[in-house]
């Protein structure tokens, strides 16, 4: 049974940490929408590549990073706005994934499609945790040798570009690391869900601290612990993990709001 | 015109996808050390001017050139020599940064992401923080300073970075009149320190003390014969000093 339970264990914390690490980023440029029209967008992909011989997770990545390549030119094309704009991508990705999943060949409506949607417990394998375990070292390794120039980004892009750091690459960067979460959480957490991960850990950790450096401390920790609580309550109630990983990272971001030191008084750290 | 801290010479310049320039064929100079405002009705250009001097926008036709670079041609290099303080730039309660750390920001640009920041440079921010009165403010997060404080923080991080030329879009907008004239002051400090300033401006505030006034229309910009007292009625007329 350990065979089976462990590397899901271990998958879902380090699915967490690497949602929550990026999830500081997404929070910080208001990429709510951008995050959750990502996840989407990994969906369609994931359920693509049940129709064509291409790995899943590639078409996830591709599908996601579209998404956000193609905002800015959409926007300027019509001359919507952004939120607009990412509205229209949603039910299209959404769509886009369920006509591939139809499509597919043999039983992928049934199961297959479930754990593209919710997440599953029984899809992750040590192959998954390593995949997960290089894209967080990969990420945080990223984010910490940048960690002065995406500080700078994430503070106002006008001031960064002020103070001689090129913007445009950075939030490149963030973007793609934040699609590259996506893409290797899916399997996970589900197309439906991921988006949870990636918003509620930090919109918790941001609820009890002022320093951006102790939000990314905190916040893949919260990641971690969200995940490993909806992994416990998923296999002791039989409920679909990505559903368990969301509600559990819900409770926490309650606790946070309620814990708050920001409903008191300000003082100096 | 050699030596000029500013300098630009018929530029026009639009944003993409708009049917017309924002500036068209515009000169402006500053030498250096001088005060500069720039007034006008909204939606006339005045941050369109900033953002080329910045190199934030690219432009059509004509030569901006600061401090003797051709903005076009030195990229990041020349914005570590400027500082800029957005229009309408406010950090709310919750963002997650210490003033300290913005104001040391402004120096993060001058090292390769892989060096490690010197000691000095957070001594230099708590230098520059406690030289506009905001010492005991440098552990205190952004947004829990009031927005005169803010932008004196910016201005702080101007001083920190050792910026020669200082771009000020509406500095004094939502302030009340104490902020204002505290704010008045540490920017005619910087100018003392060897800054050029070119503001722009809805205020009478800074005017009394400027070198040059620039007038932006519909896109186009002139300098006025005398730097006016004041703003109320210059659409209709520019009143003289003593008018």
């Amino acid at each position: 049974m350990w065979g089976l339970i462990l590397p899901a264990l271990v998958g879902s914390a380090l699915a967490g940490a690497l949602s929550g690490l990026l999830g500081v980023c997404a929070l910080r440029l208001r990429l709510a929408s951008v995050g959750f029209a990502m996840a989407h967008a990994a969906f369609a992909g994931a359920a693509l590549g049940l129709l064509v011989p291409v790995p899943p997770l590639l078409l996830s990545l591709l599908f996601a990073l579209g998404v956000a390549a193609l905002l800015g030119p959409v926007v300027e094309f019509t001359r919507l706005p952004a939120e607009v704009v990412l509205g229209v991508s949603f039910p299209l990705t959404m769509a886009l994934g369920f006509v591939f999943l139809a499509l597919a060949p043999g039983e992928a409506f049934g199961a297959p499609a479930l754990s593209l949607l919710w997440g599953s417990l029984l899809g992750v394998g040590w192959r998954d945790v390593a995949l997960l375990a290089g894209v967080l070292l990969g990420s945080g390794g990223l984010l910490l040798l940048f960690r002065r120039e995406i500080s700078s980004v994430l503070l106002d892009r006008r001031l960064a570009e002020e103070a001689g750091i090129p913007a445009r690459p950075y939030l490149w960067l963030i973007l793609f690391l934040i699609a590259a979460a996506v893409a290797v959480c899916l399997r996970l957490v589900g197309g439906m869900l991921i988006y949870s991960l990636l918003m509620l850990p930090a919109s918790a950790a941001s609820q009890l601290v002022y320093d951006m450096k102790k939000l990314f401390f905190l916040t893949p920790i919260f990641g971690g612990l969200a995940a490993l609580g909806g992994f416990a309550a998923s296999w002791s109630l039989d409920l679909p993990l990505g559903a368990s990983i969301a509600l559990v990272a819900a409770c926490g971001f309650t606790l946070a709001s309620l814990a708050s030191p920001k409903r008191r008084r300000p003082k100096p750290t | 015109m050699g030596g000029l801290a500013v300098e630009l010479r018929g530029v026009t310049a639009g944003y993409a996808g708009a049917e017309h320039p924002a500036i068209h064929r515009v000169d402006l100079a500053l030498a250096p050390r001088e005060l500069g405002v720039m007034v006008g009705p909204n939606g006339a250009g005045k941050t369109t001017v900033l953002e080329v001097i910045l190199g934030l926008l690219p432009y059509q036709a004509g030569s901006v050139r600061v401090l003797g670079e051709e903005v076009r041609a030195a990229g990041p290099r020349l914005l570590r020599r400027l500082a800029y303080l957005p229009q309408d730039l406010t950090f709310p309660p919750d963002t997650p940064y210490l003033t300290r750390d913005v104001v040391l920001m402004g120096r993060y640009g001058l090292y390769r992401p892989w060096r490690r920041l010197p000691r000095q440079e957070v001594e230099l921010a708590h230098s520059a923080l406690a030289a506009f009165g905001l010492a005991e403010k440098a552990g205190w997060p952004i947004g829990h300073l009031s927005g005169g404080q803010q932008r004196k923080a910016l201005l702080a991080r101007a001083f920190a970075k050792g910026a020669q030329v200082l771009l000020l879009d509406e500095p004094f907008a939502s302030l009340d009149p104490e902020a204002r004239e505290d704010l008045a002051r540490a920017v005619l400090r910087l100018r003392e320190e060897g800054m050029t300033v070119l503001a722009v401006l809805h205020e009478d505030i800074l005017l009394s003390q400027a070198d040059r006034a620039f007038l932006v229309r519909e896109g186009r910009l002139r300098e006025l014969p005398q730097v006016p007292c004041r703003i109320h009625d210059l659409w209709a007329e520019v009143l003289p000093c003593g008018a």
